[in-house]
């Protein structure tokens, strides 16, 4: 059983939920979610560095920087 | 109509204007109420952080998107788990951060702020708190229609059936396997 007791609480996981949860955390990443994770840690990468050295990060939007890419 | 050019995310401020952030859709309106009455309340007294997106070019502090983050944890119910269950773990906890909001002007909604607010988290997660006190995931208790938003920044859902059905299913991104800096 997973329980949330509200937004502002972690979660308690026993049962089939907490034998669910350990074996995806021991088994192997799957092939898809783990690139998807290493992207988002490429894209993101600038930003948290911005961040941490401004003390704010510029956002701008995504579509436009591909359309910008593919015209090279 | 908005720019969409210059945006930026800080921490949020007492004088910002909370009161017109717009998401299109009732069912969100807890996440407009708590940003107007709660949000800096949260952040002043260390419960919970929110880091807002303002236009760079506006003279206004009009707070265009928000993320909250908190600290939190997965805690195992070691007694409540099958005897013939062959997972085990050392561990009866693991640290974690919660995003606990996460919402976009609906006046920006298609460009990918969300995403970018996304992949800032992890990687202020990933940068700013693993290395110092340990933090082995982000987790969210997702609406079912943003399922795979989050999954598209390698998110993943607890899986079992109840949770796959359920309302606001549990994901998770778990920092120590997709690390690869």
């Amino acid at each position: 059983m997973a329980v949330k007791t509200s937004t502002f609480s972690g979660w308690r996981l026993s049962g089939k939920d907490a034998d669910a949860f350990l074996k995806q955390i021991s088994d192997p990443m799957p092939a898809n979610p783990l690139a998807l994770a290493q992207a988002a840690i490429v894209r993101g990468c600038p930003l948290a560095e911005e961040y941490l050295t401004k003390g704010y990060a510029t956002f701008s939007p995504m579509k436009k920087e591909k359309k910008a890419s593919r015209k090279g | 109509m908005v720019d969409t050019e210059n945006f930026t995310l800080r921490q949020i401020l007492s004088n910002d204007d909370t009161t017109k952030l717009s998401l299109g859709n009732e069912a969100y309106t807890p996440l407009k109420i708590f940003l107007k009455k709660s949000a800096f309340d949260f952040h002043q007294y260390e419960i919970a952080k929110t880091y807002v997106l303002i236009n760079q070019t506006s003279s206004s502090s009009r707070v265009w998107g928000y993320i909250t983050l908190m600290s939190s944890e997965i805690v195992l119910n070691e007694g409540q788990r099958p005897q013939e269950s062959s997972a085990t773990s050392r561990y009866e906890a693991f640290p974690a951060v919660k995003i606990a909001r996460l919402a976009i002007d609906k006046a920006l909604q298609g460009n990918g702020f969300g995403t970018r607010f996304l992949d800032w988290c992890i990687n202020h997660v990933r940068l700013a708190i693993m290395p110092h006190v340990g933090c082995r995931f982000i987790v969210v208790d997702a609406k079912r229609d943003s399922v795979a938003f989050y999954e598209k920044s390698g998110f993943v859902l607890l899986d079992t059936e109840s949770n796959r059905t359920d309302d606001h299913p549990l994901m998770f991104f778990d920092l120590y396997k997709s690390n690869i800096l």
